[in-house]
């Protein structure tokens, strides 16, 4: 199966894993002055916020690195 | 209880589908779902407060569960060319990977990925310079090497070499692998990949500055590879002065219009 979202919807993907979006960053809702990272420790601009993988909820950057790991994440 | 049946449980009405291959979620539809097929597009807009609670909890959990990943419609097709070509990037990453640092591992695969890429002819500047903004300068060696061909013409072969060396203590093997890794990555000391934007004259004087560092080192040669029809020119045309500064000799020129590839090497001095 597969999901995604168009960016009309992303603030509401966002917070469904308790996000939401502060200065351009993606940050914690409960404490927006808190980024959230990338497994690499990347903060996450809006404008690059891919998606969502699984893995306790890891955030997704739009570049070629982290979609890849998103691909191998992905189910058939 | 599948996603089907969890969107059916808080009221969506879905009483005619079988299945959902495709779940869309998006604000751009006038009403609150949308059936096409298997294809289901949500609007959490126009959902119940209650729906729009309920499908939260489902996206978290089974959805993504299920999926293993969300993703923006935008970058959906890339990550759907990247999944057709996992079998060929596994087939050399899986060797690659346990003696690599795991790291480095989204990096092999991206490079290889890449390689893919440039060998169907596609131009992979923006995502070259995406892996750069992750990894820095050793991102770009990495894929320069890896679409070289030196993954499978230096680096396992090196491997090989080293267990052979080493061949009661495997670890001895990895960890000087390792090592020298990390120095071919962050260094290039063997290599030099040209840069279309750089000057004649700075090639030059970076070529002989590694070349005479190979050689000091005990190294006696340097590849240089070279893309694009000017850069071609510029490298062939920088031949003999380079052989002149660094008393080596070009023992390999391949190059078409597009590319070009130089072995720069020192011959071995006969003893009397």
């Amino acid at each position: 199966m597969k999901i995604t979202f168009d960016k009309s919807a992303r603030a509401f993907v966002l917070d469904a894993f308790g996000k939401t979006a502060k200065d351009g960053f993606v940050v914690e809702r409960c404490n927006t002055a808190q980024k959230v990272l990338t497994p690499r420790g990347e903060e996450i601009p809006l404008d690059e916020f891919a998606g969502v993988r699984k893995g306790s909820a890891i955030f997704v950057k739009s570049d070629i690195v982290s979609l890849v790991e998103a691909a191998e994440s992905m189910k058939p | 209880m599948n996603i089907l049946e969890k969107l059916k449980a808080i009221g969506l009405n879905f009483e005619k589908l079988k299945t959902i291959s495709f779940l869309k979620i998006s604000l751009n539809i006038d009403k609150s779902t949308h059936i096409e097929g298997s294809t289901v597009t949500i609007n959490p807009e126009k959902l119940t407060g209650r729906q729009r609670h309920e499908l939260r909890g489902i996206i978290r959990g089974e959805a993504l569960d299920s999926a293993g990943v969300i993703l923006d419609d935008d970058e959906a097709t890339t990550v759907e060319e990247v999944v057709d070509s996992l079998p060929s990037i596994h087939e050399i990453a899986d060797k690659l990977k346990p003696l690599i640092p795991a790291s480095d591992v989204p990096l092999l695969n991206a490079c290889l990925y890449l390689r893919l890429k440039f060998d169907r002819g596609e131009s992979v500047d923006p995502l070259k310079a995406q892996i750069m903004r992750v990894y820095g300068t050793r991102g770009g060696n990495f894929a320069n090497l890896c679409s070289a061909g030196y993954l499978e013409t230096w680096f396992l072969p090196l491997y090989e070499d080293l267990l052979r060396a080493n061949p009661d203590n495997p670890f001895e093997a990895k960890a000087k692998f390792v090592s020298l890794y990390k120095t071919i990555l962050n260094e290039l000391p063997w290599t030099e990949f040209v840069s279309a934007g750089t000057a004649a004259a700075k090639v030059t004087a970076h070529i002989v500055e590694k070349m005479n560092r190979n050689t000091a080192n005990g190294v006696r040669y340097l590849n240089i590879h070279g893309l694009g029809e000017r850069n071609v020119v510029k490298i062939f045309g920088l031949i003999p002065e380079l052989e002149r500064l660094t008393g080596a000799e070009a023992v390999q020129i391949d190059k078409d219009r597009s590319r070009i590839f130089v072995r720069l090497e020192i011959r071995r001095q006969i003893a009397n």
